[in-house]
């Protein structure tokens, strides 16, 4: 059984922006070897998404789509409880023009991927108490986590009581996901900004950043692109 | 005679002739002096600028306050004090002036695996865990904003 691979918005955001912590392990890595345990003890989980709720960015893991085509013909051959779900997916008409190009193949994957999601798992990850981010996992099969959240809870340092099923049979994290190289790039952006407010103004950061969402919000326009003019305008003005 | 170029006309104060500088600036050539504000620029954001300026702009001008104190430092380089080395003092300039990781590299000219193991062991120096508190780092710790990343990396190097 292969590994999980990120997809390709995971290993652009960790490659531009990582690492994210100080682990001579990168995030990527972690979760490879996470998700290799898990399979260990769910060998139909094709996809796992870690998202950070302080960073409000997911990180996506998934099987490659022949192999999650081999666990679809599987189930095909046996009629497993996942093959009506699959019948209802197959309905969605793509014409010859959807595959041409980058885009087309996105929502082939995405599509692929939900078409064979059976069952979820969502794990919060709590640090000091707080919920610091979740983890979610999608397995091929319907009771693919039936009596193993504890064991998959422990692997991700994940509070098992917390645990949520089938809440996201449409694998919406991955689409989450897709957005964390400019989610990342937009947070870089605002935090330059407040540096350059903070500098400016002699202000601390809260202030610097209840200024900017409220400029932002009063001009009409994201606190991203307000960022990325203030910015802006303090290289050319130095 | 010094020539002042500068002066197109003779001055309407005080009688000097248009190659004679003022004893003391006069109104009427303090007037002709070039404008002290940039003149407006073509930008991306040209549509929404006007209501950026008021909002934002208008807000600095109103309350104006000094700039905030820098630490000053007889370091080499910035974060020296905290323990960085040269080149990792380079990539949290980088960092702040809100670079990738692959523009980073660019900069340095080292690889994407160099850039990320020196931002990885700044970060422990600095005891942050991402970007973001990079940046307020930085900015806590006197690294600029807007300085150009070649002249960084230099200062770096010296």
């Amino acid at each position: 059984m292969k590994n999980m691979e990120p997809i390709p918005e995971t290993y652009e955001a960790a490659e531009e922006y990582g690492p994210f912590g100080t682990d001579e392990l990168g995030l990527i890595d972690q979760l490879t070897e996470s998700s290799a345990r898990v399979r260990e003890v769910v060998p139909e989980c094709i996809g796992i998404t870690l998202t950070s709720t302080e960073d409000g960015v997911s990180f996506t893991l998934v099987s490659s789509d022949e192999e999650v085509a081999v666990l679809d013909a599987i189930q095909y051959t046996v009629g497993g409880p996942c093959v009506e779900s699959v019948k209802a997916e197959q309905v969605l008409s793509y014409t010859q023009d959807d595959f041409l190009g980058e885009a087309g193949w996105q929502l082939f994957a995405q599509a692929t991927a939900a078409a064979s999601i059976a069952s979820t798992l969502t794990l919060p990850i709590l640090v000091g108490g707080v919920v610091a981010g979740s983890i979610n996992l999608y397995a091929t099969t319907r009771d693919a986590f039936t009596a193993r959240h504890e064991q998959i809870a422990e692997i991700f340092g994940a509070w098992a009581p917390g645990a949520v099923t089938n809440a996201d049979l449409a694998f919406s994290t991955r689409t989450v996901a897709e957005q964390a190289p400019l989610v990342l790039r937009e947070q870089v952006r605002i935090q330059v900004a407040l540096g350059v407010l903070m500098n400016d103004q002699g202000i601390d950061v809260e202030t610097a950043r209840t200024r900017l969402f409220d400029a932002a919000h009063r001009a009409g326009v994201t606190v991203a692109m307000l960022a990325e003019e203030l910015a802006s305008d303090a290289r050319d003005d130095n | 005679m010094i020539v002042n170029a500068r002066y197109a006309v003779p001055c309407a104060d005080c009688g000097a002739s248009s190659d004679e500088p003022c004893e003391e600036p006069c109104r009427s050539r303090l007037a002709s002096a070039p404008p002290a504000v940039p003149l407006p620029r073509a930008g991306s954001m040209e549509r929404h600028r006007v209501r950026v300026d008021e909002v934002v702009v208008g807000d600095m001008r109103s309350a104006p306050t000094p700039r905030r104190e820098l630490p000053t430092t007889s370091s080499v380089w910035l974060g020296e004090r905290e323990g960085l080395s040269a080149r990792e003092g380079a990539v949290v300039a980088l960092i702040v002036l809100g670079l990738s990781n692959q523009q980073i590299a660019s900069a340095l000219y080292v690889s994407m695996h160099s850039t990320k193991t020196h931002v990885r062991s700044a970060y422990r120096k600095m005891g942050v865990t991402s970007r973001a508190q990079a940046i307020m780092w930085g900015v806590d710790h006197g690294f600029q904003l807007y300085a150009p990343a070649t002249r960084l990396d230099e200062d770096a190097q010296r």
